[in-house]
């Protein structure tokens, strides 16, 4: 429990509060970018500097943008969002707390059984740059090649499907 | 042909369909930009298949690639990767031929892109089928998936059409959620993500998360293989989409998740514990999707549709085949692998039909069907034999499918389901027989139905193999169960 | 001890930073005027020397107003945090041999790159929380600019990582040692060079706030110290932008032994920003869409063609 880990924790911790209880959805954004930062933070104590790297440039710097992009035009106006609509599932506030606390506690439990279970800890020099790109690029070429085909499909289906082009 | 393979790297040799594939897929996306006739490349695609068949016949022959995992342990080369990739590159370069005729007219604007995302999809599900690394499973699925809630959606003027591909699409995502959330904690539990090792570290692993993973892992596949109760986006997705895409989605993309299904299960979720436990969870999916699809499907009007009611109920009697591979894995897997070759061959016969109506400019419904036999009594024959294939009866090979089902129910002792299957091959003979009576005991005024020398040839190949492979069935399943002997072991 | 130590070189960095600030912006408004056949400022103190400290007091002494209709959380942290993430950024870099604030990291350039990607966040939260159309306009334009041309930029620095075998800031130096990085990857100078313009949304990029269109782009509604803050990160970015470029392409702190190494280094990125202006006072602006097809059909597929170029290189050496 470092000072490091504790700011850092606390920051990722009130980050994520921020997102489920600010009633503008733009703080909502902000929040998130705390929470990421927090992140950031903790994988770089931890030594997976480039991880921690990584998170900002692609999480807070590229997605999280682009949420602000988009939900800053939504509601560039600075409407007033509906709240007070009611639910509209019944019970779907016990059924969510339901569905979390089941969540937490799976979670929990795989937590305590790699804490007790004598699982093994992280390789040297996992999370830096050289060992980043060499599983990368080396033992997971295939799937990281692949992935490149997931985003072009993607792209493809963007232009397709919303493209100038009429069909 | 005596060329020596045995000096090539393996590596190369195990990669080359798929890498075949993927340069013919680039080459054809390339190519549209700059060409402005636009058929021959539907031509360039089918080459890219058939080349990519021709690559894997090399890489399968014994010697040139010895059985164990390439490219960081990502592909595995045995029997039921060539198994597999052979039948999803079979079901793509049928998809391919019947739709020859059909995209010009339809989707005239975006006739190239629908082959390269039927080539991408096809890419992706050659890499479920061939790796026993949950990564690259995963993202072989993510990848066939969106190119197919993309190929759903390809008339884009068409309310129905970007209804099923929305919905196929919010499904499919919430599936691999689920999926990636049991396949996450298995990792968590196991640390690897390769089966093999998955299987050794299980051992530990304490038992209430292990089968919490595994529920997820059966949801998330249960919504790609379309199995009740996880198959209502499958009516809608199929009525909506384009109707060779909807062929193409009761052939191919099935294909492959099952192989991913007996891949994950026999070889990473096989030990003892929780074999059992799986084994019952499908046997009861497999009783609902028969039951439910079978009995949905005696009510419906659309061909397209009543199709995905009937893929659902297969969807039932191969889930036999897996619930009874828990106990007896040769046996179980081999008749699924089988039925999974035979489906895909009656089928494309029968999309083929769908696809020739379409063409004349008339719709798919029942009333669509009447009168065939006056129209083109060749066809209506054909499609007589291919339902018969699908209902099972002898000797097609749709009969040679659901005995071997029978078989490894009854050797798994999953009496009740395999008598359970019989009554239910019972029941679909009333739909399908719906069609049939249009066909042969109605009247029309319609003009003859004209097919088309590329439709043609696919009912052709689907009549010849639902005879020829039903006859001559015992070196495929031969071959079928010895790919699972040869699974990780 | 340690803590206490950064804790120190940062407050006098960042006074360093911000008093070179104040003399870029002399220095700016100086050459502007003689390129454009005026004086600049020469009225307060010798050669307009105290020009700056008089801006200064004019800007604390400004009524901060916030509009009626602003996000008045937003509107008030956006030049707080472009200011903190423009000095953050500014940490890493190190002027000569260990001479920065954050020394040694393992991941230099990379985390450096980061912190310039959160740039962003100042100028698309100040344009959007003004409820202003201009503002907004500038914000909007600047995210569209900033992500683009970052992707640009990330595929050039790539090159540069492989050519030097390291993200570490004194390796990247390193290896320009007899060959600097501006002869041996022209194209990726050049590159990286026009994605820092755009980055620092400097003519002829300064599309955010292009006060022809725009009035002054995302900090129209910004009044007093608060537009100072965003005046303030401006030219902070520019400072690191400039000291990328020495760092990667024009040799760092190398040079003759005559002078020491952050001498050199200062002297070449003066030469840099000097750059800079005179690009400033030269070019027009671009149009919009040509901004983006620029950044997407030139620059992109350029980067990824130096990129293979040097993996290639570097695979075969």
């Amino acid at each position: 429990m470092t000072p490091v880990f504790l700011v850092a924790a606390a920051l990722a911790v009130a980050g994520a509060l921020g997102v489920i209880l600010s009633r503008q959805p733009v703080h909502s954004v902000l929040a998130l970018v705390l929470n990421f930062l927090g992140l950031a933070a903790l994988y770089i104590s931890m030594d997976a500097e480039f991880l921690g790297v990584v998170q900002l440039i692609i999480y807070a710097g590229a997605i999280m943008v682009l949420f602000l992009f988009v939900i800053g035009l939504l509601t560039a106006r600075k409407d007033p969002v509906e709240r007070e609509a009611g639910e509209p599932l019944p019970l779907q506030r016990p059924l969510s707390i339901a569905a979390a606390g089941t969540l937490a506690l799976l979670l929990g439990g795989s937590l305590l059984v790699a804490r007790f279970g004598g699982r093994p800890g992280v390789p040297t020099g996992f999370g830096t740059v050289k060992e980043f790109g060499r599983h990368l690029l080396v033992t997971h070429v295939l799937p990281f090649e692949l992935t490149a085909f997931v985003l072009m499909v993607a792209v493809v289906g963007v232009i397709v499907l919303v493209g100038r082009k009429q069909a | 042909m005596p060329i020596d393979l045995s000096s090539v790297n393996p590596n190369l040799l195990i990669i080359l369909p798929p890498g075949v594939l993927a340069v013919f897929a680039l080459v054809v996306l390339v190519l549209d930009l700059y060409s402005q006739e636009k058929r021959w490349l539907a031509g360039l695609s089918l080459v890219g298949v058939l080349l990519s068949l021709v690559a894997l016949w090399f890489a399968s022959r014994p010697g040139a690639v010895p059985p164990g995992d390439y490219f960081g342990r990502m592909v595995t080369a045995d029997h039921f990767t060539f198994y597999m990739v052979a039948v999803l590159l079979v079901a793509a370069g049928l998809v391919i031929l019947f739709s020859m005729d059909w995209v010009p007219r339809r989707l005239p604007k975006v006739q190239v892109e629908y082959y390269e995302l039927v080539l991408f999809a096809t890419l992706g599900m050659m890499f479920m089928a061939a790796s026993r690394d949950v990564t690259l499973i995963y993202l072989g699925l993510e990848l066939s998936s969106q190119a197919s809630y993309i190929l759903a959606g390809l008339l884009r003027n068409d309310p129905r059409s970007n209804e099923a591909a929305l919905k196929y699409f919010l499904n499919g995502a919430l599936a691999s959620a689920v999926l990636l959330f049991g396949l996450s904690i298995l990792y968590g539990l196991t640390g690897t993500t390769y089966l093999p090792e998955m299987l050794v570290a299980l051992g530990q692993a304490p038992l209430p998360l292990l089968v919490t993973a595994m529920v997820f892992v059966i949801a998330g596949f249960g919504f790609k293989v379309a199995a009740a109760p996880f198959h209502l986006w499958a009516p809608d997705a199929y009525e909506g989409a384009p109707t060779p895409v909807s062929g193409f989605f009761s052939m191919a993309p099935k294909a492959a998740a099952w192989a991913a299904v007996l891949r994950v299960f026999l070889e990473g979720l096989s030990i003892p514990q929780v074999m059992d436990k799986w084994s019952v969870l499908y046997a009861v999916l497999s009783a609902s999707s028969m039951l439910i699809g079978n009995l949905t499907a005696l009510w419906q009007t659309n061909v397209k549709r009543m199709m995905a009611y009937s893929s659902v109920s297969h969807a039932g009697y191969i889930l036999v085949g897996v619930a009874a591979a828990a106990r007896a894995p040769e046996v179980g897997a081999g008749a699924v692998l089988f039925y999974l070759l035979s489906y895909i061959l009656t089928n494309a016969g029968i999309w083929a039909a769908l696809v020739a109506l379409e063409n004349q400019g008339e719709g798919t419904e029942m009333a669509d069907f009447r009168g065939l036999a006056q129209r083109n009594p060749a066809l209506a024959w054909s499609l007589l034999l291919l339902f018969v294939s699908l209902i099972g009866i002898p000797p097609t090979v749709g009969f040679f499918g659901k005995f071997f089902l029978f078989r490894a129910g009854v050797q798994a002792g999953y009496v009740w389901l395999a008598v359970l299957m019989a009554i239910n091959s019972a029941i679909s003979v009333g739909y399908y027989y719906a069609v049939v009576r249009n066909m042969f005991f109605e009247k029309t005024e319609k003009p003859r139905l004209e097919l088309g020398s590329s439709l043609q040839a696919v009912v052709a190949l689907s009549v010849l193999a639902v005879l020829v492979v039903g006859l001559g069935s015992s070196p495929v399943i031969q071959y079928a169960e010895a790919a699972l002997g040869l699974l990780g072991r | 001890m340690e803590a206490l130590a950064v804790a120190a070189k940062s407050f006098v960095v960042i006074n360093a930073v911000l008093v070179a600030f104040a003399y870029i912006l002399l220095f700016e408004r100086k050459i502007l005027g003689w390129m454009q056949y005026r004086k600049g400022p020469n009225r307060v103190g010798p050669w307009g020397l105290l020009q700056p400290i008089a801006d200064a007091v004019k800007m604390f002494l400004k009524e901060d107003i916030i509009p009626k209709d602003a996000d008045r959380l937003v509107f008030q942290l956006a030049p707080i945090v472009s200011l903190a993430v423009a000095l953050t950024a500014f940490a890493f870099v190190p002027i000569g041999p260990g001479l920065a604030v954050v020394k040694d990291a393992d991941a230099g350039m990379l985390a450096l790159m980061a912190v310039l990607s959160l740039e962003v966040y100042g100028v698309a939260l100040g344009g959007w929380a003004s409820q202003s159309k201009y503002a907004l306009m500038g914000a909007l334009r600047s995210t569209a600019q900033l992500i683009s041309y970052e992707l640009a930029m990330g595929m050039t620095v790539l090159a540069v990582f492989i050519m030097a075998g390291s993200t570490r800031f004194d390796a990247i130096v390193a290896s320009q040692e007899g060959l600097w990085n501006i002869v041996r990857m022209p194209l990726a100078f050049l590159l990286f060079f026009i994605a820092m313009l755009a980055e620092t949304a400097r003519t002829p990029f300064d599309l955010p706030e292009s006060e022809s269109e725009l009035v002054a782009g995302y900090h129209t509604e910004y009044s007093g110290m608060r537009f100072g803050m965003f005046f303030m990160a401006e030219y902070v970015n520019l400072v690191t932008a400039t000291a990328l470029i020495t760092l990667l392409f024009l040799g760092g702190w190398l040079g003759p032994a005559f002078l020491p190494g952050w001498v050199w280094f200062l002297l070449k990125q003066s030469l840099v920003i000097f750059l800079f202006i005179w690009i400033r006072a030269t070019l027009p602006r671009f149009r919009y869409d040509r901004l983006m097809a620029f950044g997407w059909k030139v620059m992109l597929p350029l980067a990824a063609l130096n990129l293979v170029v040097y993996a290639t290189w570097a695979a075969l050496a």
